[in-house]
């Protein structure tokens, strides 16, 4: 599903003297249909820049990272044109990330639905999946139709997985899913990823907790 | 095997809406506007971010042919005719692009409006420049044009100049947008509003452009704006493109000394 292949990232800091920083050096890695790789390392090791070459929201200045697209061809992230990322990003990558970005007016229904709209799913069908998604994440009726400013953390970062989930992506990216979530919460979100990948997709998280990266992962990459 | 690899070269062989190539401008031996290229594709919204005085404006009135380019070209693949070139495209042809298949959102709107007549009229006015002659039904594409915009029926009948500015630039929206227009292009059109009318007006403007799979242009040196609107970026400096993409990856990994001074300067509240 995914191939990584060398991929090194190294950050130029025009304003502060050129200074270079060398966050990932010849890192390369696989991980099939249906797997979940765990990335490890203390922080600062380069696990949040990997995920996010992964999404294409950074440039790699070499390596490959190679995905297959719904149709069968393979494309390479790297090189690969805005609008071919921001095609990817709506069939075939998904991302949690560790903190909603919040839109002011937009209410956490319409966060939660907006995945499937882009898809050309029909409102009352995206506001249905929407709302039993957000109720098996508990999440409050009485929230939905709010905007999630002023959720506590754990919620925003519910409505957050709740927008991750609510369309299949071959490949999910998760950066810290259940940082601030409770134990019953968590064990919610561990049932919505082993369920993804029943259903064939492939994940890559980032996971503090050992029990839920114990509980997902197949394999364990680790950085320094 | 992996040396083997094939990947895809392109999205499908769509062809883009508009195509700009090596647009100049200069007034005298400045140059407001140098070796500018770039693609715009239907349904797609690219921001155009920049100091004052980098040539955003001058851009976007270069493109909209308010401003004859020294060189370059900008080709136009409208609906009905062939590809069109826009510069040096004679005064009917531009000004029939630009009530029918074209919307242009000034900074000001009182540029953009005529303040002396009523909201419905102005609003009216673009669809009887189009062809539009049944008084009721104009009349009924008006009230419903102002609701989408978020102002009350009620004001049809009053003039803009009774307006507030935000309900002035949502109305220069409306005006534009009532012909449902394929491209519009904006300049600033946030600009001078405080944040509570900002944010209504983005919120509706996010929902118009993806319910009317509209193309657009937004020149804004607003970053969050450019953000939340714009599928693509082109950072402008003194007059040329320094870095274009993908928004969030122009945003988040700037690759250009002069893209990483502007998105490291933004305070965050």
């Amino acid at each position: 599903m995914l191939s990584v292949k060398n991929i090194t990232k190294c950050f130029t800091l025009h304003q502060q003297g050129g200074t270079q920083i060398k966050a990932l050096d010849a890192v390369s890695f696989r991980v099939k249909k249906g797997e979940c790789l765990a990335l490890q390392g203390p922080s600062g090791s380069g696990k949040s820049t990997l995920m996010r070459l992964l999404y294409g929201n950074y440039k790699a200045q070499t390596g490959t990272v190679a995905i297959v697209l719904p149709s069968g061809q393979l494309l390479n992230l790297v090189t690969a044109s805005p609008r071919q990322i921001i095609k990817v990003r709506q069939y075939t990558i998904g991302y949690v990330s560790q903190f909603l970005r919040l839109i002011p007016r937009v209410t956490c229904l319409s966060v939660v639905m907006e995945p499937l709209l882009q898809r050309g799913v029909s409102d009352e069908d995206a506001e249905g999946r929407a709302a039993a998604l957000l109720a098996r994440l508990n999440i409050p009726s009485n929230l939905w139709t709010l905007a999630p400013s002023t959720f506590s953390g754990g919620e925003q970062q519910r409505v957050n997985i709740a927008r991750g989930f609510i369309a299949s992506y071959p490949l999910l990216l998760l950066d810290e899913p259940t940082a601030s979530l409770d134990a019953e919460n968590r064990e919610v979100v561990i049932k919505l990823m082993l369920e993804a990948k029943t259903a064939g997709s492939s994940l890559v998280g980032i996971f503090h907790d050992p029990q839920v990266r114990d509980a997902v992962a197949d394999q364990v990459l680790t950085l320094s | 095997m992996a040396q083997h690899i094939m990947f895809v070269a392109e999205v499908a062989q769509e062809k883009p809406l508009l195509q700009v190539r090596q647009l100049s401008k200069s007034y005298g031996v400045n140059k407001a506007c140098y070796d500018i290229s770039f693609d715009l594709y239907e349904g797609e919204v690219l921001g155009i971010v920049g100091e004052s005085g980098s040539g955003k404006t001058t851009l976007l009135r270069l493109l909209c042919a308010g401003l004859q380019a020294d060189t370059g070209s900008i080709v136009y693949r409208s609906e009905a005719a062939d590809p069109v070139e826009i510069c040096g495209l004679n005064e009917a042809k531009r000004r029939q692009l630009l009530r029918s298949e074209w919307g242009y959102v000034q900074q000001n709107p009182r540029n953009g409006l005529r303040m002396g007549v009523s909201a419905g009229a102005n609003i009216g006015e673009r669809l009887m420049a189009v062809g539009a002659r049944h008084y009721g039904n104009i009349r009924d594409q008006a009230s419903t044009w102002l609701d989408q915009v978020e102002i009350d029926r009620q004001r049809i009948d009053d003039a803009p100049q009774y307006f507030s500015g935000g309900m002035q630039q949502r109305l220069q929206i409306a005006r534009n947008l009532v012909t449902q227009p394929r491209l519009i292009l904006m300049d600033e059109p946030t600009g001078g509003l405080d944040v509570s009318v900002q944010a209504r007006l983005l919120d509706m403007l996010r929902g118009l452009v993806s319910q009317l799979r509209l193309s657009a242009i937004v020149v804004t040196h607003d970053l969050a704006v450019a953000r939340l609107l714009s599928h693509r970026l082109l950072v402008m400096y003194r007059g040329t493109v320094v870095e274009q993409g993908l928004t969030d990856q122009v945003l988040d990994d700037p690759q250009h000394p002069y893209s990483q001074l502007l998105v490291s300067s933004v305070l965050s509240p």
